[in-house]
């Protein structure tokens, strides 16, 4: 029985027992009530009396009078009737007394009125007022009797009607106790039992149960406990078993992030930590694949089921981490087969900490890489500005003696026309070295790129010969790109020609032109590329491909894999260099035997650029206006000013800045400044131009220099309002960029 | 006369013949003790204010305890039934005040011992209208003072006796001018018949065997309102102290007899062979008591007594013919008689 019908019961029989206590306190009510109207009744019966008693003692001892033996007779047969419906025995005594008190005074009246001698008459009433006290005692008696008995009987009435109050009340002190006790007794060791166990529990016993006696409340209680604990028990298991995949993941996360172990290792012993964290350690095994390779922590013939999760790096599987149990292992609920849900979970992460690491590294590389081409081109531009001043006076003085023994002394204008050729193959070379370093200067315009590479198809053709196929897949509708259109060509024939000697035996050339995006996630990836649009020109081969160990080197200058006296090792440095100070982004793919694609992302020009048409070149153009030149390299100042010279200037020149200003400060016909851009004595070109523009605001200003990284020139772009010759020049290239000059 | 516990026959023999005689001591022993087993006598009367005798007597009421047994016997009167109580033929009798009250004055006069005399345990009930005088109006008697000149026949000494005074009185008849005959209430209907007396003094059941007798010459003239007799229940001083468990069994008797009377009309009619009727006719007030009106009857009892004898009043307390000890204890509310009534004689 369950508690609350256990005090449902309880409650209604005590209610009941309320209920007939309130239904005997009316039945005494009303006893009480028909026994007070009795009571009333016997106070007017015992007046009544009280009266007769008075008439038969006046009768007695005053005298006899006919008044008051009326009035005893009236009194009398009241009496009578006040008795009539009394059902005491002693009440037909009472009223056959009366009886007689009322004949006797009623003989007593009829013999006054009868006799004549009035006091004899009383003498002989003399017996009958004694007979009128007999029967007045007894009548008196018996009325006394009967309101005695009367008020006993109601003194009894109300003791018993009392004593059952007191017997109910009782019983319900009893059922109420009982029904405590009950209760008492049915909580009490149930409570008890509750109370040890979370006493046991609290002192550390898992294990404790409280036994469950009964199907109330209280057993509810104790099931719910015990279920409590076997929940928490099942959550103490999975939170152990969180733990130990968290240590797993704890384990797996410094293995991967230890740089100094190479991946094989980080693998195996990642394959070693899987099992032991599992939940049937015993019987868990495990492996990771990668690179080809497979590292597992026991003999994988065993395996039963398994879980697999794939390392996904950039979204390509680079391998996959794998668990099984040996032997048959129960289902696990809500999981898969014999695995946690949070097993697999685990495995994926674990899978994803290896992709990071792959991810991490292979960025890492990357980044050693570029950090490897920036230092290698820093160095290769210093070296190239430097050997480009030595080449501007070599290849100058070369000109000159060539012009000038040209007549005279035929065989030495020859060895100064091979001077002068060796000068500019070394100029050209020091080109590309610029170029790779980034450092050469570009003058970036909006490019129709596949009119580009319509136009260098024949050229193209030539280069690649008859048995190698080209092809080419141009995009409609293809976007303009911001870039140096002969720096696209010069890249464009050097990839060709790499593709052509990737393929000794011939194949095919496919270029293809498309537009391409790079959103947010895919440059997170790639520190070296911005997010944007991007014209993307590629070139693939069908050649022998590039081994991985080489493919990280290619874009290092001098680097090459062909034989001796064929490659120079600067072609894919100086595509490299052009791509990335026109802030594209270079990428390489290769397989050996397969062939090779390089694709070059070019940024897309603005809407409103329009592609410009390619000039034509003019010829030597001469002048005569006066020209200062500013040179502290005392070589490269005297070949500028002789070649100044033969084209007919009027020359001027200074070592330094404050020279250069004095002689503005002093020869007004000076029409151009041609100013190295660094030049010693604290003022640099620019600073020189400036001032003099402040004395001379009309006067015209040439920058030299064979370094592009300085205050003239930013990012490898010309300054829009500046005009610069390039370090080592020709005659050609000054007399154009000064007849330019002069002429805006 | 054997106590009241019984005597046992003490037989002494030395024990070897006891043990001898053994087997022929004890039947003869058995039959000793049975033949002296004492058995009360309660003298009763036929008249109707003694109708509790009879009722308990056919009932059992006496014998319902333990204890040897009570037998009861009728008398034709209370002074018979006196008799009997005095002459140790009955250890209780029924009577009126008169008769007992003309013993204690009479023994009183002579000197014997207050011990000796008969004491009054209770009062079974009072009537007034069981007394008739029943006249021959052949006689020439048809109102109450016809009676003078005529002879009356009554029993002396009882309570009709002491009536009779009381109606001369009322009537103002002379005492010497009615004769009177001392005549057993049995005999009175001869006597009228016969004509020894012309008229009587009798009671129910008597004076309706008169009535009868008589038919229409009978002149019945009522005494109720000038004489109530009160139904005394009289023992001896000894008994009555050395039995107490005995007058409570006969007291017992008398209530559960008078219980009957009030309230089992069939079972009174079963026991009497009377109908209810009968019994109201006579108007008696049953009532176990001791109270004022039988010491006022007793008292005019005594007066009266006293006068018939010829003697002084004697002025005895009521000690001296009640015990109050045996109501007291079995009933002490029906006990009312003047608590500062003197227990010692105190002589005014």
């Amino acid at each position: 029985m369950s508690l609350r019908r256990l005090a449902g019961l309880t409650l209604s029989a005590t209610l009941a027992l309320g209920a007939l206590v309130l239904a005997v306190g009316l039945v005494v009510w009303q006893q009480a009530r028909s026994n007070l109207a009795e009571a009333e009744t016997l106070m007017a019966a015992r007046d009544s009396a009280y009266r007769i008693d008075v008439a038969i003692r006046y009768l007695n001892h005053v005298r006899v009078d006919p008044g008051i033996l009326r009035g005893l007779v009236q009194q009398s047969e009241r009496l009578t009737l006040l008795l009539e419906g009394e059902r005491h025995a002693e009440a037909e005594t009472a009223r056959l007394h009366l009886g007689e008190i009322a004949e006797v005074a009623r003989t007593a009246l009829a013999e006054i009125e009868r006799g004549k001698d009035v006091d004899a008459t009383r003498r002989n009433l003399a017996p009958m007022t004694s007979q009128l006290r007999i029967h007045e005692s007894r009548a008196l008696d018996a009325l006394n009797e009967i309101i005695e008995d009367r008020n006993r009987g109601i003194a009894t009435t109300l003791m018993r009607a009392i004593l059952l109050l007191i017997l109910i009340a009782a019983a319900v002190a009893a059922v109420s106790c009982a029904g405590f006790w009950l209760f008492f007794r049915r909580i009490r060791d149930p409570l008890r039992s509750v109370s040890d166990a979370v006493r046991r529990f609290g002192a550390g016993d898992d294990s404790v149960r409280v036994p469950v006696k009964s199907q109330d409340e209280i057993g509810d209680m104790a099931t719910l406990f015990n279920q409590a604990m076997e929940q928490r028990a099942a959550y103490q298991l999975q939170l152990q078993e969180r733990i130990k995949e968290q240590q797993c993941l704890y384990r797996v996360l410094e293995l991967t992030t230890d740089d100094n172990r190479p991946v094989v290792e980080i693998c195996r012993e990642t394959a070693a930590v899987i099992p032991p964290h599992m939940l049937h350690e015993d019987a868990a095994i495990a492996r990771v694949q990668w690179a080809g390779e497979s590292f597992a922590s026991g003999h994988w013939d065993d395996a039963g089921a398994s879980l697999v999760s794939p390392i996904l790096v950039d979204g390509a599987e680079h391998g996959r981490v794998e668990v099984a149990y040996v032997g048959e292992r129960p289902e696990q609920a809500g999981g898969e087969g014999p695995f946690l849900a949070e097993e697999h979970v685990m495995l994926d992460a674990i899978a994803m900490h290896l992709a990071r690491m792959l991810r991490d590294r292979k960025l890492r590389a990357e980044l050693a890489r570029s950090q490897r081409l920036q230092a290698v081109g820093e160095l290769t531009g210093g070296v190239a500005h430097d050997f480009n001043n030595l080449l501007t006076v070599i290849m100058g003085n070369a000109e000159l003696l060539s012009d000038m023994h040209r007549e005279s002394d035929p065989r030495s204008a020859d060895l100064a026309a091979v001077i002068q050729t060796a000068s500019s193959r070394g100029a050209a070379l020091t080109q590309r070295l610029l170029a790779f370093a980034r450092r050469q200067p570009l003058e970036p315009r909006t490019t129709d790129v596949n009119q580009l590479v319509e136009e260098t198809r024949g050229l193209l053709e030539r280069t690649l010969g008859e048995h190698v196929q080209l092809d080419f897949r141009l995009t409609e509708g293809l976007w303009s790109a911001c870039i140096d259109p002969s720096q696209l060509e010069a890249a464009l024939l050097n990839l060709v020609v790499n593709a052509r000697d990737a393929m000794p035996a011939g194949g095919g050339v496919m270029i293809e032109t498309a537009n391409a995006t790079f959103d947010a996630n895919y440059t997170a990836a790639r520190p070296d590329v911005s997010p944007g649009d991007y014209v993307m020109v590629a070139v693939s081969d069908t050649g022998t491909g590039i081994p991985p160990e080489v493919l990280e080197r290619v874009f290092e200058p001098f680097f090459t894999t062909k034989e001796k006296g064929r490659g120079t090792g600067l072609g894919l440095s100086m595509v490299y260099g052009f791509t990335k100070q026109s802030s594209g982004h270079i990428a390489i793919y290769s397989e050996p035997e397969a062939g090779t694609t390089i694709r070059l992302y070019l940024p897309r020009a603005g809407d409103d650029e329009a592609p410009q048409e390619k000039t034509e070149a003019a010829a030597v153009p001469t002048g005569d206006a006066h020209v200062l030149v500013v040179e502290d390299d005392e070589l490269v100042r005297a070949y500028t000013r002789d070649q100044l010279l033969s084209l007919g200037y009027h020359v001027r020149s200074a070592s330094h800045a404050s020279e250069a200003l004095q002689i503005l400060d002093n020869d007004d016909s000076i029409d151009l400044l041609l100013t190295d851009v660094v030049i010693p004595g604290g003022m640099d070109g620019r600073d020189l131009a400036r001032k003099a523009l402040a004395r001379r605001p009309a006067l015209k200003v040439l920058y030299m220099s064979g370094y592009t990284e300085n205050a003239i020139v930013h990012h490898g772009r010309l300054d829009p309002d500046v005009s610069l010759l390039s370090k080592p020049f020709r005659r050609a290239d000054l007399a154009d960029k000064l007849h330019a000059v002069l002429a805006g | 006369m054997v106590d009241c516990d019984g005597e046992r026959a003490r037989v002494s023999r030395p024990m070897r013949m006891l043990a001898l005689s053994l087997p022929l001591i004890v039947p003869l022993a058995a039959f000793a003790q049975v033949s002296e087993q004492k058995v009360w006598t309660l003298s009763g009367s036929s008249w109707i204010t003694d109708a509790p005798t009879r009722i308990a007597d056919a009932d059992g009421l006496f014998n319902a305890d333990a204890g040897p047994p009570i037998r009861v016997r009728y008398a034709n009167s209370g002074k018979e039934s006196l008799e009997q109580l005095m002459a140790g033929d009955a250890d209780f009798a029924l009577m009126a005040s008169v008769p007992l009250a003309m013993k204690i004055a009479r023994l009183h006069a002579e000197g014997v011992s207050e011990q000796s005399w008969p004491v009054i345990v209770a009062s079974i009930g009072i009537s007034s209208h069981t007394h008739h005088v029943i006249a021959d109006a052949s006689r020439g008697i048809e109102k109450a003072a016809d009676l003078a000149g005529h002879s009356l026949g009554l029993l002396f000494d009882s309570s009709a006796h002491y009536g009779w005074g009381m109606f001369a009185d009322f009537h103002r008849i002379e005492n010497d001018a009615v004769r009177l005959v001392d005549t057993p209430p049995d005999e009175l209907a001869t006597g009228l018949a016969s004509g020894r007396f012309d008229a009587v003094v009798s009671w129910t059941p008597f004076s309706e065997q008169i009535q009868e007798q008589l038919g229409g010459r009978a002149r019945s003239f009522p005494m109720g309102s000038l004489h109530s007799v009160g139904w005394l229940l009289v023992s001896r001083r000894a008994l009555i102290e050395r039995n107490p468990q005995l007058t409570e069994r006969v007291l017992r008797g008398y209530a559960e007899a008078i219980a009957v009377l009030h309230n089992d009309p069939e079972r009174t009619e079963e026991l009497l062979g009377k109908s209810p009727d009968w019994l109201g006719e006579g108007r008696v007030a049953w009532k176990l008591a001791l109270d004022w009106p039988m010491l006022a009857a007793m008292e005019a009892s005594l007066t009266w007594s006293a006068k018939q004898l010829s003697v002084a009043r004697p002025h005895l307390p009521p000690r001296s013919y009640i015990v109050r000890d045996p109501m007291e204890r079995f009933r002490p509310r029906a006990v009312t008689l003047p608590i500062w009534l003197p227990e010692e004689h105190d002589s005014p």
